[in-house]
């Protein structure tokens, strides 16, 4: 008998065995009690957001946000024409001409920004979520030093629930879905929290009206 | 590693006198319990949310058989396959094989309790890999040769100068040679050498968190990103999991996530929940050629059928670990094994035997403070005393133990002789107490050389009852 067979043929038993004394517990009904969110999904998100240590700026729209990214990298004190920066396909229909460190793909090693679009952004959590596909490569929001996510004001949700129709309105089911909450940190010296363990040290959210 | 649940009393005892240890663990207690108190006590639904996982964990265990298929069903359909591993040495021995294909040799592995359970860490070194764990705290517990002391901060008993100094030993290696006092800067040149392990790893290894019927997802909580590293460079992704992980959808792993976040760290997520299925699609720019999940059973599906089945809900979010007075001043080494506080005193005796470690479920104290925090409304001192109950009839205890008991049972069922016998108890033991701690007692060594006794009050309950009813007539 293979181990699958076995192991399967033990949980029947043992669970007929106790299912003889009593009925198997039933699906529970009805929706999940949740702690309210209040009206303002976007405020909700942003102070998710903060409480997380993720930073943001608002944009009036599209054409604002090669301008954003390069301010952004010069605040930093980098040399936006010298150092690696990866953008994914998605974000490909700008204009990108002015800086030059700039490739489209996934990130390589080394990368200092990796700049992605996101599926949606979670109010209740602060999440960003984002879906791996054609477009847009996992290793693009964890490799590099910063991440900055372009999230378009519609694409806030309420809750983690919420993005799953979004998830399986897909083609198909994408290998990976991220929830990504803020930088990375640890607590693992002195349970004391540091942030930029192994993921982007930086993350920040260019939010377009 | 080698169990040393058997001389939990030594253990206990050594790390009683650990300095080291007892400065480690003063960080941990506050900043658990504190953050953990903070989030649920601003959530009015908290026990509703509570019942609900509960109800919706024992539905899926009572229809475990097709919830597991129906998973194995999903994660095929998705490209991946699934292996299904009775016990610890099966589970290494797919694994191991798994590695070796294609002269694969180095291992990013993201941490696993599930990978600690087994010891997969040896068996892959046995074969010839070379292993590497890349969430911090297992690292630094990889580079002291040491076990995890606690589920979900495996380094919890190690200060920072400690931490130093096996960095300072190990690092060198890499031409890192300056001895790093900051937390920060250990931090950042952990990251420097565990880039590069990931970026030339042939094999990524991780648990998960939780396993979706629906979708063949596995989803995998953590804060640092070493398992999402683990999980998307490599070219062959394996994940270590076992049978009762599983549940039915994203949308319940939404509420799950919630629980066991808000129960081990205070936070509303983690940084990073990923929900991962199959290897890279065809038009994917990066991920796994290969995926691989390992199904775990060692004596799980035995449990569904008998009294210890409530303990399949754990999720193994270390809340009771952190809420136990027990393990707070012993930290979990002194368990001898990989799982330690409360969970673990009920799981070691289950997959080690009573003979082995049935005195882990004796040092608890029952004061039920790991059974109001578990967010899967686990009866912990319930099942802790039924594996009481199974050493006794076992004939484990000492004859010395057993005859003490039976002495207090005939006693204890003769009202005055009990009342003649306590009081005499009583006004003996407030002459040997001092300071209000009992050192020494007579005839009980066993149970003071391990421990020290606050020496009773003065009087008998039923002597003060008297007294208390009378005056107030
Ligand atoms: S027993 Fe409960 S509190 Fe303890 S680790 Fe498991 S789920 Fe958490």
């Amino acid at each position: 008998m293979s181990s699958r067979e076995a192991i399967l043929g033990n949980i029947r038993q043992n669970l007929q065995a106790r299912l003889q004394q009593r009925e198997a517990a039933p699906r529970p009904a009805g929706p999940v009690p949740l702690p309210s969110l209040g009206e303002d999904l976007q405020a909700a998100l942003l102070a998710r957001m903060d409480a997380v240590q993720m930073s943001y700026e608002r944009l009036a729209g599209e054409q604002d946000v090669v301008g954003a990214v390069q301010a952004f990298i010069a605040a930093r004190g980098d040399d936006a024409t010298a150092c690696q920066i990866d953008i994914s396909p998605q974000l490909q229909a700008l204009d990108w001409s002015a800086l030059s460190g700039a490739a489209f793909g996934p990130a390589r090693a080394g990368s200092r920004y990796g700049v992605t679009r996101c599926l949606a952004a979670v109010a209740e959590t602060g999440s960003i979520v984002m879906a791996s596909g054609p477009e847009h490569a996992v290793t693009q929001t964890f490799l590099p030093d910063c991440h900055i996510v372009v999230l378009r004001a519609d694409q806030v949700v309420d809750r983690p629930e919420s993005v799953w129709p979004l998830v399986r309105s897909l083609p198909a089911l994408p290998r990976a879905v991220n929830f990504n909450t803020g930088p990375s940190r640890t607590g693992d010296i002195e349970q004391t929290i540091e942030i930029g363990a192994h993921g982007p040290r930086v993350m920040h959210v260019l939010i377009v009206e | 590693m080698q169990q040393t649940s058997r001389q939990f009393k030594q253990n206990a005892s050594a790390a009683l006198k650990d300095e080291n240890l007892a400065q480690a663990m003063a960080f941990a207690k506050d900043g658990f319990i504190g953050k953990r108190h903070t989030i649920v006590s601003g959530i009015p639904e908290w026990q509703a949310m509570r019942s609900h996982a509960q109800q919706l964990k024992n539905h899926v265990l009572d229809h475990l058989d097709d919830y597991l298929q129906r998973y194995e069903a999903a994660v095929q359909a998705n490209g991946g396959q699934v292996h299904w591993a009775k016990d610890s040495q099966e589970a290494c021995a797919i694994i191991a094989g798994l590695c070796m294909k294609d002269n694969a040799h180095s291992v990013a592995k993201g941490k696993s309790m599930i990978g600690e359970e087994v010891d997969l860490n040896e068996a892959l070194e046995k074969a010839g890999m070379e292993v590497v764990e890349t969430d911090l705290g297992e690292y630094i517990i990889q580079l002291a040769g040491e076990m995890p002391s606690h589920i979900i901060a495996p380094a919890i008993h190690k200060t920072r100068e400690q931490v130093s100094a096996l960095f300072h030993e190990h690092h060198r290696q890499y031409g890192l040679n300056e001895k790093l006092d900051d937390r920060r800067a250990l931090v950042n040149e952990a990251r420097t050498v565990l880039r590069e392990k990931f970026l030339n790893a042939d094999v990524g290894i991780t648990g998960a968190n939780f396993l979706l019927a629906d979708t063949g997802q596995h989803v995998l909580i953590t804060n640092e990103g070493n398992g999402d590293l683990s999980s998307n460079l490599p070219r062959r992704q394996i994940v270590i999991t076992s049978i009762e992980k599983v549940l039915p959808g994203p949308e319940d792993a939404a509420l799950f996530i919630r629980l066991l976040t808000a129960s081990a760290t205070g936070q509303q997520i983690s940084n990073y929940a990923s929900f991962y299925s199959g290897p890279r699609r065809a038009e994917d720019q990066d991920g796994p050629a290969e995926y691989h999940v390992v199904l775990l059973d060692n004596g799980r599906s035995a449990m569904l059928g008998n009294e210890f089945r409530d303990m399949l809900r754990c999720f193994r979010c270390g809340a009771c670990l952190n809420h136990c007075p027990v393990y707070g001043n012993i930290g979990g080494h002194a368990y001898g094994w990989v799982y330690p506080g409360p969970m673990g005193s009920v799981w070691t005796p289950i997959m080690t035997g009573l003979d082995e470690s049935g005195d882990l479920p004796r040092a608890c104290t029952l004061n039920g403070r790991c059974a109001e925090v578990c967010p899967m409304s686990i009866p912990l001192p319930d099942l802790l005393r039924e594996h009481r109950r199974k050493h006794w009839q076992r004939g484990l205890p000492s004859r010395g133990e057993r005859l003490a008991t039976k002495l207090w049972a005939f006693t204890a069922q003769r009202p005055r002789l009990y009342r003649a016998g306590s009081a005499l108890a009583v006004r003996l033991m407030a002459l040997l107490g001092r300071r209000g701690r009992l050192r020494r007692l007579p005839l009980a060594g066993g149970w003071t050389g391990s421990r020290d006794l606050p020496a009773p009050a003065t009087r008998t309950f039923m002597q003060a009852w008297q007294k208390t009813k009378g005056e107030r007539g």
